[in-house]
């Protein structure tokens, strides 16, 4: 509508001269509005908006053969302001002090006059324009919802992204405690949320419509005025109310005062920054923006100005819907002085509500977290900040109340002499006979201090993303404090299926996806639960997970079922979920499903947390695929690779030469082929193997001639029959074979009750899950025959994971397996030392590890320190 | 019982002084209202409205140790009205002859505001008291750091050097314009009335104007040509004047925690004090607890202010709403304003400035101190908008860079020759770059 000479000097003069409200300001007004919302409340669209009642209106009482359906046609087809003498009605308005009247005589005066008479039949002026006050905030809240949401979400992203990022929690302006960017921010998040959940009652309490003529009684309806009124409201996409609410005003007031919540919570929000990029602190600063200017004298100064306005904008809003509780004090039946003081407060509020939202989104999209400066002053003050963390230590050994007079006595001198707080804790000899110095300060280290704010932070993510981003076909729950359960029904084959998370408190969970027949939730959180153990056994900050559905795998709809279920926890994927292949799924085909939703890779979250860009990503993903040994590719041989090297390194426990012990292998599928090759490229010879048909024993020191039979493809051996080389017997008569290292990488329960008795290994190493029954591993143990907990052998894809994205640039294939190769012995001593050390067994000791293990917190989940 | 902060005895005199609470004690206001009672009685003898023995009575009984306190109470519980208990005891303890001649030809409005009013001359003399405390304070502060440079901030940012003595000089003319405006509010606001029921003298009549004023001038009060009970300027003015009072106290208030925050330390309320524990939880915390309840009171005195005004708006001749509602206000906004002028007090004698701090703070900053001092002496040089634009590129770039501007400025080819060795020693003692600061300290204070 801007017409060419829209910014010569004269014609901005005139413009104006007219406008002073500051919203309205050609300079400044973008401060305090925005185009979007202005429109809604522009003159012009304010009249059409009551035109439009008036035509929904004749409409239906048209429909009703209240009027005649000429008549409401006619007031339809002259129903654009634009057709009116716009002059006229100014100045009609000025004279009569009527809002309506004029436009309706303007209107009626280029109609004919039977159509006139109809116009506005049997409304009174304040329904039409409640009517239109309703569809005007209509549209707004339609824009504070989706600026909301979108604040919502990157406040979401914040909070992962800075979930471990250790800093000084302040209280009364002081220096009080660790707490960590990711909690500050993820407390910003649930506030934005409830407020969302406010703004969503509102809606529903307010978009109604009004039509109940002078006094409320709908006089002029005669019989047909609550069918009027449903019909109506139906037309107008609005609710219809119980009774007429001329005066009962409270609805306006709910959504003032949730607007008042929404700017409340971001001038919190603000002033934080604002506080916080002080120059004495310097953690976070707003985005200064290029060719912006921070004083007219000061060329070096940067102000938070985005968050000032932010600021100001929220004591307007707060202005305006403390006013607007004076409305809800209307008199009598009708008091339209309610009605022009909304016109005032709802106007002003709502754009000044869209104006925040709109810097709000700006501010945090750019948000600028100085992390040098944030440890800098952690560091500045880590022994006082954790003064209760070293009082509660200190009351471990003397009483409650000494513990804290010795720490307010240190303060008081550590701060009067400027020394440290634990040099003084350690000039009473009372302390100094019971702590060291070194072991106040390892209690002083303000990481080590943050409680639980990790995975408060985490935990406020996923709850952001179930509430906007999850589709009707998925529910989620969460089981005590940890666990996370997200249930996926499919619409159209109704199978289920799961993500379980077993912890939240690193960035990154990790866990295969499966596809079975009779899968259950129960299943699967076990299964997370020992990718869990794996991770803390990798000594990775990454948490367990596990998905998979209820499915048949030769479905020929299984590759479509996938993709829903994909497609349904996506934003998962895209936030924290790393998925790998597990049960009936591969990698190739999980990586092309995920293509097709729009996600470019399963492991899409890893890229996010390591901070590459996707080629990046890609590039160094794509190492799987490089040949490690022989034909043997990086990605199909890792698993297999450290079973073996499991198997080498319990050899090597057992006192056994490479080349004089005897390896039994159960399987021959993929992860039995990869762990022969890794075992053959170890130096080590296969003395016996089974497939699901027969099993093959080697009559031969120097084992099978197993490397030909590597070529066949499938799960099975190909066909023989004995020679003098080995023999062909039955398959169950692998496990009985007398041998020192037995390999179970085939099937669940290959060793149990029945049969245990049969077992002659010295060791057994389980590949695949539980493929030692609990009751068999009993009567192992006391036959001192050593068992691998399985998910100490099957932690390869974890340990791979650590070898590939771990260095600093692109490792080759050797070194990743070099890495592995190393990481399982180390791991597997351990173990082993434990078990000693303890007197208890392999898996007690597994178990013990893991839960004594520490998992320092990390930037990115994947690091690899030094050279090992 | 004892239900607000106000009334605590446990918890006594955190938001509140005892010699704000004496003045509006429940007991008090009725012994004022009795004293009115009694100087009209007696001043009404004088003119030869009531006999002289009635009066004589009246005063005699007008105290609350003479009443039936519990019949007083008993009324009140039935009664809806705000004085009659007190009068009707008060005709009972006079006796037959006297009773009828007791608060004669006046309204329960008339006695109930020149009470009022009467308190709020307590109020003023304390405010007055205070704040020229303050006012003292804050000259002896102002003195002796007027050569004190620390950094001055403007949107929370470092901007330029300025002397603590130019900071707390602000403070005090602040100050100082608030005790003008109590005084001047004095001679205002003290008017008491007697004009019975609608304002007219009904009862009274002619005498009415002349006993009104022997009256008030007696109990120290000055009186309205016109009734006022429908004209409550003088009340919102008098909330007005306090509540800016408390509010430039808040200021100060919020500046001493913004400098004392772990960050900044230019300043500290009250050092450790061996019993005073700031927090359960850590040990080593001391927290800036009055200058926050400053900011409390404060605030709740901003949005008592706001009733008040809104009691401005009575209906006809007497409207008790807006009435009933300036008493809800007027005590707990004088309290709070009388604690929140006994914690400024204290703050300010607890006050601890940490100078070297300041300096710190201000050096920390490096040479982007000088920014303005440059652009001005280049400006001379190459045109202001140019220096601007030159500044503002090579600020910027001593900032991506995490370099000082001066090696910036040294590098920079087109600036060659133009910045002179005085400059950069300028740069390095940025206390020479506090412009008048000192020469305004000695005015303020200089200006009585």
């Amino acid at each position: 509508m801007r017409a060419e000479n829209y910014f010569s000097p004269i014609a901005l003069e005139a413009q104006s001269l007219l406008r002073s409200h500051i919203t309205d300001s050609l300079f400044f007004g973008d401060g305090y509005g925005t185009d979007e919302v202005k429109k809604i409340f522009s003159d012009f669209s304010r009249l059409q908006r009551w035109m439009d009642v008036e035509i929904a209106l004749a409409k239906t009482q048209a429909d009703l053969n209240i009027i005649p359906v000429s008549a409401a046609n006619e007031i339809e087809r002259k129903g654009k302001v634009s057709y009116l003498n716009v002059e006229y009605i100014q100045q009609q308005i000025q004279k009569t002090k009527h809002s309506l009247i004029p436009l309706l005589k303007a209107w009626q005066s280029i109609m004919s006059s039977e159509s006139g008479d109809y116009l506005h039949f049997g409304a009174t002026t304040q329904d039409i324009q409640d009517t239109a006050q309703v569809l005007e905030l209509r549209e707004v809240i339609n824009i504070v919802e989706r600026d909301l949401k979108e604040i919502i979400k990157i406040l979401a992203k914040l909070a992962k992204k800075y979930s471990s990022l250790v800093m000084v929690g302040r209280t009364h302006a002081k220096h009080a405690m660790p707490v960590t960017l990711g909690l500050k921010i993820a407390i910003w998040l649930d506030e934005c949320m409830r407020n969302y959940d406010r703004l969503m009652q509102c809606k529903k309490t307010i978009l109604v419509s009004q039509l109940f003529g002078g006094v409320g009684t709908m006089a002029a309806f005669q019989d047909k005025g609550a069918v009027l009124l449903k019909n109506f409201s139906k037309k107008l996409g609005l609710e219809t109310p119980n009774t007429c609410w001329h005066s009962a005003r409270d609805r306006f007031v709910e959504y003032l005062s949730v607007l008042a919540f929404i700017t409340g919570s971001f001038a919190k929000i603000a002033n934080e920054i604002i506080q916080l990029s002080k120059d004495e602190i310097g953690e976070l600063d707003e985005p200064f923006y290029e060719g912006q200017i921070g004083s007219t004298t000061m060329p070096h100064k940067k102000n938070p100005e985005i968050c000032e306005r932010i600021f100001t904008l929220a004591k307007l809003v707060k202005g305006h819907a403390s006013l607007s509780f004076d409305s809800l004090i209307a008199e009598h039946e009708r008091d339209y002085r309610a009605v022009r003081l909304e016109w005032v407060t709802l106007t002003d509020a709502s754009l000044y509500t869209c104006c925040a939202l709109k810097l709000m989104k700006s501010v945090l999209q750019g948000l600028v977290v100085n992390k040098n400066n944030i440890i800098k002053n952690l560091e500045k003050s880590s022994d006082i900040l954790s003064s209760e963390a070293i009082r509660f230590s200190l009351s471990k050994k003397l009483d409650k109340k000494n513990a804290f007079d010795y720490v307010y006595k240190a303060s008081i001198q550590s701060l009067n002499k400027k020394t440290s707080l634990i040099k003084e804790l350690m000039s009473f000899d009372k302390i100094k006979e019971q702590f060291t110095e070194s072991a106040l300060n390892e209690i002083a280290n303000p990481s080590k201090y943050i409680g639980s704010s990790v995975l408060m932070s985490n935990n406020m993510v996923c709850k952001s993303i179930e509430k906007f981003e999850l589709s009707q076909d998925i529910s989620v729950k969460y089981i005590g404090q940890k666990t996370l359960i997200i249930t996926y029904k499919d619409p159209l084959e109704k199978f289920e299926g799961w993500l379980v998370f077993d912890g939240l408190d690193h960035g990154l969970s990790a866990g295969g996806m499966r596809v079975q027949k009779g899968l259950t939730q129960f299943a699967l959180q076990s299964m997370a639960e020992n990718m869990t153990k794996k991770m803390r056994l990798c000594g990775l900050p990454v948490n367990g997970a596990k998905s998979g559905i209820d499915y048949d795998p030769a479905s020929f709809d299984k590759k479509l079922a996938i993709g829903r279920f994909i497609k349904a926890i996506a934003p998962f994927i895209q936030s924290r979920y790393s998925m790998g292949s597990d049960l009936n799924t591969t990698m190739e085909e999980l990586t092309q499903i995920a293509i097709a939703q729009g996600i470019p890779s399963v492991k899409i979250a890893i890229a996010k947390e390591q901070n590459y860009t996707l080629d990046y990503f890609h590039a160094r993903e794509s190492i799987l695929n490089k040949m490690a040994i022989q034909n043997w590719s990086l990605g199909r041989i890792r698993a297999g690779y450290v079973v073996a090297m499991c198997a080498a390194r319990l050899r090597h426990h057992l006192h056994l030469e490479a080349n004089k012990s005897k390896i039994s292998i159960q399987g021959f599928g993929v992860l039995a082929k990869a762990t022969i090759v890794g075992l053959l490229q170890e130096g080590y010879s296969i003395h016996a193997i089974s497939d699901a048909h027969c099993c093959v024993v080697s009559t031969q020191s120097k084992g099978l001639p197993v490397q030909q039979w590597l070529q066949t493809s499938g799960n099975t051996l190909p066909k023989l029959s004995s020679t003098k080389d080995y023999w062909v017997l039955d398959r169950e008569a692998l496990v009985q074979q007398p041998t020192d290292l037995l390999i179970l990488a085939a099937i669940e329960n290959a060793v149990h009750i029945d049969n245990v008795d049969f077992v002659q290994a010295k060791a057994i190493v389980p590949g695949a899950n539980l493929a030692v029954t609990p009751d068999a591993e009993k009567i192992l143990n006391q036959r001192n025959i050593l068992v691998l907990p399985s998910f100490v052998a099957g932690s390869g894809g974890s340990m791979s994971m650590q070898a590939l994205f771990g260095y600093k640039n692109h490792p080759s294939t050797e070194q990743v397996l070099n890495y592995m190769r190393k990481k399982t012995f180390s791991l597997v001593d351990e173990l082993m030392l434990f078990s000693q050390k303890y007197r208890i067994t392999l898996t007690e000791a597994s178990e013990k590890y893991i839960h004594e293990k520490k998992i320092p917190y990390a930037e990115k989940p994947y690091e690899i320190e030094e050279e090992m | 019982m004892a239900v607000t902060y106000i009334d605590y005895d446990i918890q006594e005199n955190i938001f509140s002084t005892e010699e704000g609470k004496a003045i509006f004690d429940e007991k008090s206001r009725i012994e004022r209202w009795l004293l009115i009672e009694a100087t009209l009685a007696e001043t009404q003898a004088e003119l030869g409205i009531i006999p002289k023995e009635a009066a004589g009575l009246i005063k005699f009984h007008a105290k609350l140790g003479k009443l039936d306190l519990e019949k007083i109470r008993a009324d009140y519980r039935k009664g809806k009205n705000s004085i009659i208990p007190v009068i009707k005891a008060l005709g009972q303890a006079c006796g037959h002859s006297a009773e009828d001649w007791v608060h004669y030809g006046i309204t329960t409005q008339d006695v109930v505001d020149t009470g009022q009013m009467l308190e709020l001359k307590k109020v003023l003399f304390v405010v007055e008291r205070d704040a020229c405390s303050i006012e003292k304070k804050l000259i002896l502060m102002a003195k002796q750091y007027a050569k004190t440079p620390m950094i001055g901030r403007t949107h929370g940012q470092y901007a330029l050097p300025i002397t603590l003595g130019l900071k707390i000089a602000v403070w005090l003319s602040e100050l100082r314009r608030h005790i003008e405006r109590v005084n001047s509010l004095k001679t205002r606001i003290l008017v008491g009335q007697l004009s019975g029921a609608v304002g007219t003298f009904s009862v009274l009549g002619s005498q009415g104007k002349i006993l009104s004023e022997t009256v008030l001038n007696k109990l120290g009060l000055k009186s309205s040509a016109v009734a006022w009970h429908v004209a409550r300027d003088n009340i919102a003015e008098f909330s007005a004047v306090v509540s800016m009072l408390v509010n430039t106290l808040a200021k100060i208030a919020n500046e001493i925690f913004q400098l004392s925050k772990t960050d900044v330390q230019e300043m500290a309320e009250l050092a450790f004090d061996e019993n005073a524990m700031s927090s359960s939880a850590m040990p080593h915390k001391n927290n800036p607890v009055l200058s926050q309840r400053m900011v409390v009171l404060s605030r709740h005195i901003r949005a008592l202010h706001t009733v008040v005004l809104e009691s401005m708006v009575h209906e006809h001749e007497r409207d008790p709403r807006a009435l009933w509602s300036e008493w809800l206000s007027i005590p707990q906004l004088s309290i709070y304003a009388m604690a929140a002028l006994e914690n400024m007090l204290r703050l300010l004698d607890g006050l601890r400035v940490y100078p070297e701090k300041m300096q710190a703070n201000l050096m920390s900053y490096g040479d982007f101190i000088a920014s303005e001092y440059l652009m001005l002496k280049l400006s001379k040089k190459i045109g202001k908008s140019k220096a601007q634009k030159k500044l503002h590129d090579l600020t910027s770039l001593a900032v991506t860079k995490n370099i000082s501007l001066r090696s910036c400025l040294m590098s920079d080819s087109e600036l060659t020759g133009l910045i002179e060795d005085e400059d950069f020693n300028f740069m390095e003692n940025p206390s020479h770059y506090i412009g008048m600061s000192e020469s305004i300290v000695e005015e303020v204070i200089g200006v009585n």
